[in-house]
């Protein structure tokens, strides 16, 4: 009786053990066994992989995993739409899309990879392209894409992937910062809301008036100190990226009223770490007079607070001294560890195509990185109501749209120290010339390290 | 003969029912370690080719000046510890009387437990703001003249965050010292009480004493908690521990290395030197908490 008992306990204690570690190691053998297709764990439906390896016959019934950040299940239509399109045109290749949060990307992407498991097409902002291509982790487009793929784009949106000679991404959609104000609190503030700030001077000239007459908060600068001293009007990085060149007097003069701003209390002191989340989140709940975020966050307002939409107001954005606009790039990129890269860069130049992203665009305020599909009549079509006079607001503005990358390796190391220090200085533990020259002499020798790490 | 069958049968069956647990120890506690500690001595990225770099991260990891004060932050978290024991045992002496209501309070001082941590630590973000309920209350009653940004003042942002750990865990160690009074023989308390002791002298010299074993096993599972907080910060002060990291804890900082700057083995390195100093804090509590429960009277 015992021992039979004892040898149940023990098979139980075999098979779970087995079942587990077999889970824990299934990544490493498909990796090894060359399968050229993987399912992701997040796609349980994935088919079945063929047996046959991808240099002895042709490629057929591929099944790529297309993963993009956050746009399950608003545009479920619009994605699972294009997908099938893509399908019909290109038999044998099926697609599975797999959606997740901004925040997860990036761990469960890295997972992925190392589970060897990467998928095929994977949605990414230019900041976290960057880091991976510096990685060695995309496949290099301008090696492996088609002229006619990559001619489609917008020059500049093309090249904001660029390291060296390479291109990681094909640019995707991008959004742009409108003017969105509270009407009746410009009234009750005596502020004429048919006249609008055109400069950041006037607005923050409005700001204090609104503040002083309402008590509410004028506005919520979301800060991004390296592409906010890029647009206006410094360097940051030499021609040759040998070379950080931060502390200028358009610098100094960026930074100093960005201090005066917060100092004088006219910006909440949680601007300090807001982002466009927390902008939004006031504007709605009536506690801030503007709100100056993409003009995509206009659609939470209307859900969430009609009454805040309803008498909102768009104008365009003042521009920084440069006169261009920050463009906040979403884009595609091929991992270099996916085994179909041909096919995986026909489906992501399919999805940022000039089609694909008109039609984007008609259900939800973004701007098109290429050429044809920005030239389309829609983005001129007059409408009434907020969202429609941002979509022209923003649309006009895209001539002067650009993205900021460094163009080299570690990008977000270099520019740590002016994320860091930027914190310091508004709260006045070190001042904007300390700001500038520490920040630039800490980027510079990050940079210089990455240099000398990369011949 | 017989008792010794049984006796037997019934330990092979606690073994049995003790395998689903160890195996899930074992494949998600202790291979991820063991797999773990040899990335401390390599530069693996995940994604680009691993190197074995020896001792090199830990150098780096001696002179990192970020990790350092990351590390005071979290030692610093640490007072935490005994001010969540103290309020715990008050609040467990409290609800452990016989009065009507009683499990209404228990139940309530349990609430934010089972809470999730992301919630709560968004409605706290919403208490401390500049506009938030904090500094209405604090200037209705003239405690303030101006508002203060709880989340923003350097000086004041990571006592926040404590407090929502000791808010979060008050009724967690609660109900674990409440089960501890309540298994205190009450002839000890009545003997005290009937030669003469008054309430606190009963609650010093019979109460605490007994409980030492509970008090022991909380301010260890309350010490690894705050060396190694993260959910709260990161929820309320984002990766790189905001305002001008002065809320960046070693676990905040360590995922930021791994997942913002992709260096993996560095972060494992950094996750290995906090392991060693919450082990010796470990030894230490061991050591000098020791003696209590019924051993305090042999």
């Amino acid at each position: 009786m015992t021992s039979k008992f004892r040898y149940t306990a023990l098979t139980v204690i075999c098979t779970l053990m087995v079942s587990v570690f077999a889970a824990c190691g299934s990544g490493n053998k498909e990796e090894s066994s060359g399968s050229p297709s993987a399912s992701a764990s997040s796609s349980p439906e994935a088919s079945a992989s063929p047996s046959a390896s991808p240099e002895e016959t042709p490629k057929k019934d591929i099944t790529l995993q297309f993963w993009t950040i956050s746009l399950s299940p608003n545009f479920d239509d619009y994605i699972n739409g294009r997908i099938k399109k893509f399908q019909d045109e290109n038999p044998g290749i099926t697609v599975k899309w797999t959606d997740l949060p901004y925040d997860a990307m990036e761990n469960k992407l890295l997972t992925s990879i190392a589970g060897g498991k990467a998928p095929d097409v994977v949605n990414l902002n230019t900041g976290m392209t960057m880091t991976l291509a510096g990685k060695n982790a995309l496949v290099d487009l301008n090696a492996e894409a088609t002229e006619d793929q990559r001619s489609i784009y917008f020059e500049n949106l093309y090249n904001s992937a660029k390291l060296g000679d390479s291109v990681y991404a094909f640019p995707w959609y991008y959004g742009l910062n409108a003017f969105m104000y509270n009407k009746e609190l410009y009234e009750k503030a005596g502020l004429d809301p048919a006249k609008p700030p055109t400069t950041w001077d006037e607005l923050k000239e409005q700001a204090v008036t609104i503040k002083q007459k309402t008590g509410k908060y004028g506005f919520v600068p979301t800060y991004n100190p390296p592409a906010d001293l890029y647009f206006s009007g410094v360097p940051v990085i030499s021609d040759d990226k040998k070379k950080m060149i931060i502390n200028t007097p358009e610098a100094l003069e960026w930074v100093k009223w960005n201090k005066a701003l917060y100092d004088e209390g006219v910006v909440p002191k949680e601007s300090l770490t807001a982002d466009a989340n927390y902008a939004t989140d006031k504007y709605q709940s009536g506690q801030i007079a503007t709100l100056t975020t993409g003009a995509a966050f206009l659609s939470r307002v209307k859900t969430n607070a009609k009454k805040v939409y309803d008498n909102t107001l768009v104008a365009p954005m003042p521009a920084l001294k440069t006169g261009k606009y920050h463009a906040g790039l979403m884009n595609l990129v091929v991992p270099e560890k996916s085994k179909n890269h041909k096919e995986a860069i026909a489906l992501a130049n399919f999805m940022t195509n000039d089609e694909s992203q008109l039609e984007f665009c008609k259900i939800v305020n973004i701007l098109p990185s290429t050429k044809k599909a920005a030239a389309d009549p829609f983005f001129t079509e007059a409408g009434d109501d907020p969202e429609s006079k941002a979509k022209i607001i923003t649309a006009q503005e895209a001539a002067q749209a650009q993205d900021f990358t460094l163009g080299v390796k570690d990008e977000g190391k270099i520019l740590e120290s002016l994320w860091k220090n930027w914190q310091k200085m508004l709260l006045g533990k070190m001042t904007p010339e300390e700001y500038l020259s520490q920040s630039e002499a800490a980027a510079q020798k990050v940079l210089d390290e990455v240099n000398k790490a990369n011949g | 003969m017989f008792s010794n069958k049984l006796m037997r049968r019934q330990a092979g069956f606690a073994y049995l029912m003790l395998v689903p647990g160890c195996i899930l120890l074992l494949a998600f506690t202790f291979y991820p370690i063991f797999r773990g500690l040899p990335l401390a001595f390599t530069d693996y990225s995940v994604v680009d080719t691993t190197h074995w770099t020896g001792w090199a991260n830990f150098k780096r990891a001696f002179a990192d000046g970020n990790f350092g004060l990351a590390l005071q932050h979290s030692l610093f978290y640490l007072i935490v510890v005994p001010v969540l024991q103290i309020l715990s045992i008050l609040m467990a002496i409290l609800v452990n009387n016989k009065l009507r209501f009683i499990t209404f309070f228990r139940v309530a001082y349990f609430v934010p437990v089972v809470t999730s941590m992301v919630a709560a630590a968004i409605a706290w973000k919403w208490v401390y703001e500049e506009q938030g309920i904090l500094n209405y209350f604090l200037l209705k009653f003239g405690i303030l003249d101006q508002p203060v940004s709880f989340m923003v003042e350097t000086r004041l942002a990571l006592y926040g965050v404590m407090f929502v750990t000791i808010w979060k865990g008050l009724g967690y160690y609660m109900m674990i010292y409440l089960a501890g009074l309540q298994s205190i023989p009450s002839e000890l308390q009545e003997a005290a009480r009937i030669d003469g002791a008054n309430w606190w002298r009963t609650i010093w010299h019979i109460t605490i004493p007994l409980l030492m074993p509970f008090v022991l096993l909380c301010s260890l599972l309350s010490m690894m908690g705050a060396i190694q907080v993260f959910d709260e910060v990161f929820v309320m002060h984002g990766p790189l521990g905001d305002p001008a990291y002065t809320t960046l804890t070693t676990s905040i900082y360590s995922y930021k290395v791994a997942f913002q700057d992709f260096e993996f083995g560095y972060a494992a390195t950094l996750g290995l030197l906090v392991s060693l100093i919450v082990m010796v804090l470990s030894i230490f509590m061991f050591r000098y908490t020791r003696k209590g429960g019924l051993t305090y009277y042999e």
